[in-house]
């Protein structure tokens, strides 16, 4: 089978969800914008408040998509005889693919918001360029992705017990780096690093959880 | 029985075919496959029988790469199968429950398979979808155990993959749709033929489909080879109780009936035409076994030899 066809098959699975995703998102930033505008009384918070959902909307659809990844199209790829290593690497791609898919579609929206909000008397901050925007939400994406999937994968390779100690891992890595980097804290700016300049570091703990990733699937067995 | 191990050991390495030697895959428990090696000649239809839990399927899920060895080579055209690409493209392992495909509808299974089989055949699928009265638009969780096997048969079929490996592929069929199976396999076998290695508890049915059977018993290859062989060498003895009664306490004694003075004995070994005429000299019937009958007997002789809790 070749390239291409397993790419293919990543955006049949993909692209129904990711649709969905973007509708959601569509109508979430309308109803909020209506709310605000309309019954200000319910108190939807500031229009930056808007991003930071939109941000969390695709942070929690990215986590579910991951998880199916590893428990779902993981035996179903191998069931139709591909190899593990073509599974990963086309996984991964695809995964970086919709994280960029993403960026761009949540930092058009913030544009977009920058633009048409203050005519509706919402003020919203000036916030990053529209590129670096989108690189530094791309890049927090793909840590949670690379995380979830690595989480998600030590439970079906590993079973419970050894699945809840690489969560209990995890929480401890994330407590180790943010001593170092307080701002991946991920609290200024729900769903992104604030900073850009902590980005080489997160590409770099990103391609490590590639790599170990890639560890628990080399051998991993399908259930008979 | 004839014992594989040596049989096959001097062609294990030959370049056609799908080739186990001395393959282990132990599973906590106990249960697995125990050096278990094979050679399955290409371009026939294998049947593969044995006890539940006798590690057919694992033997199928090696086959395809779906479970590594704890040791051994799995090997296929003579490469390993294991993370090779193009070898594993012409392998098609039908479970006979696939988890994954549960919320999924038969349009997109198929249409996947379609894009990761390099031979799939669409029209050979939508022909079969006819014949089984398959909704494409009906998620696979929501079809019968039967719907369920049968998408499994498409699968392997319309693959047209080099080796198809089917793991009790009519589970769940009623009569009719076993025999539209089994006529579809026989058809897309004589248009394009390759290997099928099905594993079945249904042997009446199907015996007359196998040109080999393989019987798996404890995690090992009891017997492979001419399906016909597995049962000439058996038979019947059916005479009076006088006359068969030490026979009882013989070791290829599989089954004993006893029909008032009368005794009908099931030897798994009565090959030797000598003792055939002496047998037949002193009244006694013989008659063949049907590969059914022989099976269920060798399957109880070997759970009461099991008795006692003795492992593998």
């Amino acid at each position: 089978m070749s390239f291409r066809n397993l790419m293919k098959f990543h955006w049949k699975d993909y692209r129904r969800a990711a649709l969905t995703l973007f509708i959601v998102l569509f109508f979430v930033d309308i109803l909020q914008v209506v709310l605000w505008r309309f019954s200000p009384s319910l108190d939807t918070g500031d229009a930056n408040n808007l991003f930071g959902i939109n941000r969390v909307i695709i942070l929690i659809f990215t986590v579910i998509n991951v998880i199916v990844t590893a428990s779902i199209t993981f035996p179903l790829m191998i069931g139709f005889s591909v190899t593990r290593r073509n599974f990963y690497t086309t996984t991964l791609l695809a995964l970086v693919l919709f994280c960029i898919s993403a960026g761009f579609v949540e930092s058009l929206l913030f544009e977009l918001g920058k633009s048409i909000l203050p005519t509706l008397e919402m003020e919203v901050s000036s916030g990053k360029p529209f590129l670096t925007h989108w690189y530094v939400f791309t890049v927090s994406l793909l840590l949670v992705a690379l995380i979830t999937l690595l989480i998600s994968s030590s439970f079906v390779r590993l079973g419970a017990m050894l699945g809840t100690l690489s969560v209990m891992l995890y929480v401890g890595m994330l407590n180790f780096f943010a001593n170092y980097l307080p701002s991946i804290d991920f609290i200024d700016e729900p769903g992104m690093v604030p900073l850009v300049s902590d980005t080489p570091l997160l590409l770099i703990v990103i391609a490590l959880l590639g790599i170990i990733g890639w560890l628990l699937y080399r051998r991993a067995p399908v259930k008979v | 029985m004839t014992d594989l191990r040596v049989e096959s050991s001097e062609d294990v390495h030959s370049p056609t075919g799908m080739e186990l030697f001395r393959v282990s895959k132990v599973y906590r428990g106990g249960q697995g496959v125990y050096d278990a090696s094979l050679v399955l000649n290409s371009q026939a239809i294998h049947g593969m029988i044995g006890a539940n839990g006798s590690g057919k399927s694992t033997l199928l899920a090696l086959m395809a790469g779906q479970q590594f060895p704890d040791s051994g080579q799995v090997l296929y055209g003579g490469i390993p199968v294991h993370e090779h690409a193009h070898t594993l493209s012409n392998i098609c392992l039908v479970k006979t429950h696939e988890r994954s495909w549960e919320n999924y509808t038969l349009k997109q299974i198929f249409s996947f398979a379609a894009l990761l089989y390099p031979n799939w055949d669409a029209g050979t699928a939508e022909e079969l979808m006819d014949k089984f009265q398959l909704n494409a638009k009906k998620k696979y969780k929501n079809l019968s155990r039967g719907g369920q096997s049968m998408a499994g048969i498409i699968k392997g079929l319309a693959s047209r993959a080099s080796l198809t490996l089917l793991d009790e592929p009519v589970i769940g069929l009623d009569a009719s749709m076993r025999e539209i199976f089994y006529k579809a396999l026989l058809e897309d076998y004589s248009r394009f033929p390759r290997t099928f290695v099905m594993t079945t508890h249904l042997i009446d049915e199907s015996e007359n489909l196998f040109e080999y059977i393989t019987y798996v018993k404890k995690g090992n290859v009891a017997y492979h080879g001419p399906a016909e062989d597995l049962s000439a060498k058996a038979s019947y003895l059916t005479g009076a109780s006088s006359l068969l009664e030490d026979l009882t306490k013989d070791q290829r004694t599989l089954h004993v009936e006893r029909l008032g003075g009368r005794l009908l004995l099931a030897l798994e070994d009565l090959s030797d035409p000598s003792e055939r005429k002496y047998w037949l000299d002193k009244g006694i019937e013989l008659s063949p076994i049907p590969l059914q009958k022989l099976f269920v007997y060798m399957t109880q002789r070997d759970a009461a030899n099991n008795e006692g809790g003795g492992k593998r």
